[in-house]
């Protein structure tokens, strides 16, 4: 197993691929630049560049390196902070991301700011050079930059002087640059020599579904991880490491995004931040993808985590995982979706609704060497409406999502699908409030009848993020207000 | 004879660049861009260094009846576990008062409270083994709230009352009465660096102490009290914490004390670091105080009489409680003349980790409190509150005497707060905000908007007058680089670089002449914490006395050798005039090392002026007050409580500020922690005692986007501390945090707005979406409220 780290490609050996990356950086390598602020994903003081090849290209993408697995960065370039401050040096400059932090007085404990550097500059090499000309550019810009940022936190400086760094750097001076000491050529020659290496045991990361399905029958008892945000946390929080890893993010197969006349179809490896971007390349206008439910998933897909998580996780684990308050089950229980499941052990493929794919708490009726192969999303001309609920607008979990996706026929409530997420035990769909809502026209439907329609589908829990009341209150509250106020195509953001 | 450096000749011909008043860059800020920056976690240990983590029981309030380690022994990696009976010191580390045992014994009085502490070869293997105890524990009913702790009478310390005319009487005078009561929660200071210690044996018996803390020599002490160690064996080095905020003042040294029993014991290296879970489980947090109060006033809104009880919920053990409640009452008054009160502030027991040190230290709790009052008291006058915050600031004419029979000084709250009512345009905003709101109810949109002002008034000094005072050491070598040490800590507010900058004026030189290093408690002894915002103050002062007294030993010299007067010698930017010739400060150095003149210095300051007699409640506790406001603009939505802070407009007094970056820094980072006190910052206890919000995916500090959009934070001009700090500046870390108070008092005025004016919202602090929202629709409720 190879990993180009910095400026030397080094061998690794197969008992350190089950390390959190964090881990592995500090106590064998010594790099003591990347931080452990929480262990958990939720600071971005461990923030470390991994790059790999993208379509011919090689492409940077910052990740939370505590839970991250070292297996699941093996083949591509790994660049620290480390890497980035030995190949400024030798000019006797810092990058402009850490001169602009140093200039505008950004870093105050210092503790976090090794993360920020690499924040900022994971945004810096991905933002194409661009002039700003237009306001539109501006505004988008800014976004970005809070996006790259979002899954960084910072107690001393509150945040200002790091935007002002940011946004001091001059956009048409971005995009490629060689902030990793060797030359793009050479660690694209790297990269793709080292990409047949040798398989272990104890971590696999096949290529390609047959590869995966071999893999799956030589270890059955492997635990499949797709990204990993969540599984890492066993490992850095419980200390609970699995035996063997089949990593699914690199099968090739499960890589693909098909928009069709009837489907959005998203493969099992696609990540958050894969979807992200090719919504946004989309034209939706000249596009079949219906805009409100485009709309709805470019809303909530930023509201996901933090890019750093986004850049490493995945649709399908957020559905396997199984959680009552993962964020895109509810959106995609509202839109009808259906999963695609493939066994490893048989080849066998079934397909079912994501309605009838949870069984319980964090239990679903995924069987041993079964994966999500895909995710397919029919498309249909309806209105949807979705929000998040959380103490934080970024960077947070559910208090509650509620989506609403629906139609009126002759003025009368004809179809409706509502997706709850932090209302029960597993995402779920209001069945019996959608039953209620149908054949009535919106202009007679009150808040109240809403708010005890939806007690009849669910008894949502007390918790550290909200009371039960609060939950099914701010529920009731959005269903009425979509009914009272339909959408114009425009999504409401949230304040 | 040893060799002189060679001097540089270009050394001494820079412009002279004042180095004081100047934004210098933070002296580690290449470090930390760089990723060099050390913490502790980052220094090379020897390769036998080993790894202690602890244990304990997951009741809140019991007798252990059995301690099962065998598990614990017998993990893989194992070498060592100790328990109370191990320690052959003190076994209790409380800071002030006992009640901190560095090992619980009999009575657990949280879940987890350290029990024992396990050594073993690597961080994991000793963390997986301390989670392998088995411990019985006869479990008793834990208070976990106020009526908890009333019911049981169990407090930490004494109540204490400050008293000022007679209340009664003017309570009874007052045309007009109401009462108020506000839980306000307390606040994780959720440093990025958690806490760790590093201990080394050295070859004598003694230990090097390496401790992210604000306190080396309270963590000297408590070493060498818990290893029956005279404290000169014992030596604390830091370089620098990677945040503090009060959670390492007292909070670092039970890590330390651990990881120095261990080492001792079985003559290793022992590093111990939490997780951050453990740390937020672990360690106390600002307190939660339930505050009630009683106001009169007159149909103007002038306040004549103010009843407030303050309840610090202190949790296990006094710690600084004692200190905490009384900063607290000392600010109920905040800005504001109150002619007759009563404050008494109880410090209540809880079953929880004990409650500490937090940015502004009590003062926070009591500001919310006086604010509360001034938006409750013009909403039932009917006034704008800014009009009856302007009515009721301490003036001449109303009076400048505070319920601790301090007179107030050099306050300048009239002025700031007209200037920034200027540069915010807080009344067309009023107007506009009150527009958009009226059309937002009448068209069943989902948004309302708030604005609030709120001042600041804080009082500068340690209460504990003993504390007040500091060291520094200054070394002036013969290349003319000089380094200096005080007993200041470095957690990122930039004291490091305020004090290099602070020796460079001094002594007249650049500062890059200038290198100021680790806090160690062999360089300067028995310092206080750096506390208080207190830093600059303090060891300001030291670090010039020092300087002072090795530029008068070089003046002298130049004086002899070039027959002039000593005061006639000019030393600046390097260079040294004298009336018909000059030189270089190297130079000057050399000399005078020839001359065998002392080119070392220590420096010595204690504050002038303060004294507070706690049997009378009277006195003069702040040498002066630090002082500003700040104005926010809230955007509230109606349907989920959901808001975001528009925009804020600060303006802050920091007298002659030393370093303006650096200041704005520390305002501009205060106020967005003051806001996440008060908006999504939120403890979470479970009845069984078991703290819910335990890692950073439930406990949510503000992130990058809930910075205001709009955010401006400007300094007083032409301020000066009307007493002698080091160059008239005023200290600037803990005010600021009190300005995101105005977030929830314009979150209170949305709210009020929403309901049309007519219902004064209850809003507790951090007001959550939740809260915010049941607040509405206590507001919005049709048949009103009280008016």
């Amino acid at each position: 197993m190879q990993i180009i780290l910095n400026n030397q490609s080094i061998r690794i050996d197969e008992q350190q691929l089950r390390l959190p990356l964090l881990s592995w950086l500090r106590e064998t390598q010594s790099l003591n630049a990347s931080k452990e602020g929480c262990g958990a994903g939720d600071c971005g003081a461990c923030t470390v560049l991994v790059g790999s090849i993208d379509n011919g290209q090689l492409r940077y993408q910052a990740i939370n390196s505590c839970i991250a697995l070292v297996g699941s960065v093996v083949n591509s370039h790994l660049l620290t902070l480390e890497g980035v401050s030995s190949n400024t040096n030798t000019q006797g400059e810092l990058h402009p991301v850490q001169q602009a932090l140093i200039d505008y007085h950004a870093s105050q404990c210092g503790f976090c700011t090794p993360g920020i550097v690499m924040a900022m500059l994971a945004w810096w090499l991905n933002t194409p050079a661009n002039p700003m000309q237009s306001a539109q550019d501006l505004a988008l810009h800014q976004h970005n930059i809070e996006q790259a940022l979002s899954g960084n936190l910072c107690r001393c400086t509150g945040y200002h002087p790091i935007l002002q760094a940011a946004a001091s750097l001059a956009p048409h001076t971005m995009g490629a640059d060689n902030a990793s000491g060797k030359n793009r050529a050479q660690i694209v020659e790297l990269l793709q020599t080292n990409a047949a290496s040798d398989q272990t045991l104890s971590y696999q990361q096949p290529s390609n579904e047959e590869a995966l399905a071999l893999a799956i029958n030589a270890a059955p008892q492997a635990k499949l991880i797709n990204g990993g945000t969540d599984l890492g946390l066993e490992v850095t929080q419980r200390l609970e490491t699995q035996a063997a890893y089949i990593d699914l993010s690199a099968v090739s197969e499960l890589k693909q995004i098909v928009l069709t006349d009837e489907v959005l179809s998203i493969g099992g490896g696609v990540t958050f931040s894969q979807l992200e971007t090719y919504l946004g390349n989309l034209d939706v206008a000249s596009q079949q993808l219906n805009q409100d439910m485009a709309q709805a998933l470019q809303t909530l897909l930023p509201l996901i985590g933090s890019r750093q998580v986004r850049n490493k996780g995945t649709l399908a684990g957020n559905i396997a995982n199984a959680s009552p308050i993962a964020d895109s089950p509810p959106l995609l229980l509202a839109l009808n979706t259906q999963v695609v499941l493939t066994s490893g052990m048989t080849n066998a493929t079934r397909q079912l609704p994501l309605a009838e794919f949870y069984t319980g708490y964090r239990q679903c009726v995924l069987q041993a060497g079964e994966y999500i192969r895909e995710i397919s999303i029919p498309i249909t001309c309806q209105q949807v409406r979705l929000e998040k609920i959380s103490k934080r607008h970024e960077d947070d979990i559910s208090a509650v999502c509620v989506v609403m996706a629906y139609s009126l026929t002759n003025g009368v409530i004809g179809h409706c699908q509502i997706g709850l997420g932090g209302m029960a035990a597993t995402p779920v769909l209001a069945k019996k409030l959608q039953a209620n809502l149908l054949g009535k026209a919106p202009a007679d439907i009150n808040q109240q009848q809403v708010l005890d329609w939806l007690q009849e589908d669910v008894t949502p829990m007390s918790d550290v993020r909200a009371s039960s009341a609060y939950r099914l209150q701010v529920c009731a509250n959005l269903l009425s207000h979509w009914l009272q106020q339909p959408s114009n195509n425009k999504g409401e953001a949230a304040a | 004879m040893r060799k002189l450096p060679v001097l540089d000749d270009s050394q001494g011909t820079h412009p002279i660049d004042a180095p004081v008043g100047v934004s210098k860059k933070h002296e580690s800020a290449q470090l930390h861009v760089m990723g060099s920056a050390r913490y502790i976690d980052d220094i090379p240990v020897p390769s036998n260094c080993m790894h202690a983590y602890v244990g304990g029981a997951q009741i809140a309030s019991g007798k252990i009846t059995n301690l099962d380690l065998v598990a614990v022994q017998q993990a893989s990696g194992v070498v060592d576990v100790i328990t109370a009976a191990d320690i052959v010191g003190h076994k209790d580390i409380g800071p002030v008062f006992p009640g901190d045992p560095l090992l619980a014994q009999e009575q657990v009085n949280y879940i987890g409270q350290p029990v024992f502490a396990v050594l073993a070869g690597s961080r994991d293997a000793a963390r997986q083994a301390a989670s392998l105890a088995n411990i019985a524990v006869a479990p008793a009913i834990p208070i976990l709230d106020l009526a908890g702790a009333q019911a049981a009478q169990r407090t930490v310390r004494p109540s204490h009352s400050l008293t000022k005319g007679d209340v009664q009487q003017a309570m009874l005078a007052a045309p007009r009465q109401l009462s108020l009561e506000q839980n306000i929660n307390g606040q994780e200071h959720f440093y990025l660096e958690g806490q760790v210690a590093l201990v080394l044996p050295q070859e004598d018996g003694g230990v090097l102490v390496y401790s992210s803390s604000q306190h080396p020599s309270e963590v000297q002490k408590l070493v060498a009290e818990v290893l029956a160690l005279p404290m000169h064996q014992v030596v604390v080095d830091m370089r620098r914490m990677g945040g503090g905020f009060g959670g390492k003042e007292t909070q670092a040294a039970q890590w330390a004390c651990l990881a120095a029993v261990l080492a001792v014991r079985n003559q290793v290296p022992v590093k111990l670091r939490l997780g951050r879970s453990d740390d937020m489980r672990l360690t106390g947090k600002r307190h939660a105080f339930v505050n009630q109060a009683k106001v009169g006033f007159d149909d103007e809104g002038q306040i004549l009489a103010v009843q407030a009880e303050l309840n610090g919920l202190c949790g296990c053990s006094p710690d600084l409680s004692d200190a905490i409640v009384d900063r607290a009452m000392f600010h109920t008054d905040n800005a504001y003349y109150l002619p007759a009160a009563k404050i008494t502030g109880h410090r209540w027991f809880q079953n929880t980790a004990s409650q500490t040190a937090f940015r502004g230290f009590g003062g926070p709790q009591g500001v919310i409190l006086a604010e509360q009052m001034l938006d409750d008291v013009a909403r039932a006058v009917g006034r704008d509150p800014l009009s009856v915050r302007l009515a009721n600031l301490y003036s001449e004419q109303r009076g400048l005497v505070t319920p601790y029979h301090q007179t107030v000084e050099g306050v300048a709250m009239r002025r700031i707060i007209g200037e920034l009512v200027a540069s915010s345009q807080y009344w067309q905003r009023r107007e506009t905000i009150a527009q958009f709101n009226q059309a937002q109810i009448q068209n069943h949109g989902r948004k309302v908007r708030g604005l609030a002002l709120t001042p600041v008034k804080f009082g500068i000094s340690f209460t504990a007058q003993f504390l007040n005072q500091a060291g520094a050491l200054v070394h002036v070598y013969t290349d003319g680089s000089v380094q200096v040490n005080h007993g200041g800590t470095e957690m990122g507010q930039g004291l490091h670089t305020k004090i290099g900058q602070i020796a460079a004026a001094e002594l007249g030189v650049d500062l890059a002449a200038i290198k100021v290093t680790a806090t160690r408690t062999d360089k300067v002894p028995n310092t206080s914490p750096t506390a208080a915002s207190s830093g600059t103050d303090l060891n300001g002062q030291a670090t010039r006395a020092a300087c002072q007294t090795i530029r008068q030993r070089l003046q002298e010299l130049v004086a002899q050798t070039h027959a002039c007067e000593a005061d006639q010698v000019r030393i600046q930017g390097g260079q040294v005039r004298w009336p018909n010739g000059q030189q270089s400060f190297a130079e000057l150095v050399q000399a005078a090392y020839l001359e065998r003149i002392s080119l070392s210095s220590t420096g010595y300051y204690r504050t002038p002026k303060i004294y507070y007699d706690r049997e009378q409640a009277k006195g003069h506790p702040f040498y002066y007050y630090a002082c500003g406001a700040a104005v926010s603009e809230v955007e509230v939505d109606r349907l989920t409580g959901m808001y975001k802070v528009l925009r804020a407009d600060i303006l802050h007094d920091a007298g002659e500020s030393i370093n303006p970056a650096l200041d704005i820094g520390q305002i501009e980072g205060a106020f967005v922690q003051g806001m996440g006190w008060v908006t999504t910052e939120e403890l979470v206890w479970g009845d069984d005692g078991r703290l819910q919000s335990d890692s950073g995916a439930t406990y949510k500090i503000p992130a990058v986007g809930d910075t205001p959009a709009e955010f401006n934070v400007a300094l007083l001009a032409d301020s000066q501390n009307h007493e002698a700090t080091v160059f008239h500046s005023k200290a600037v870390g803990e005010p600021p945090f009190m300005y995101g108070i105005s977030v929830w008092s314009a979150l209170r005025d949305a709210i009020y707005q929403a309901g049309g004016n007519m219902h004064n919202p209850q809003l507790d602090a951090p007001a959550t979406p939740e809260r915010v929202l049941w607040a509405l629709q206590e507001a919005q409720k049709p048949q009103g409220g009280n008016p």
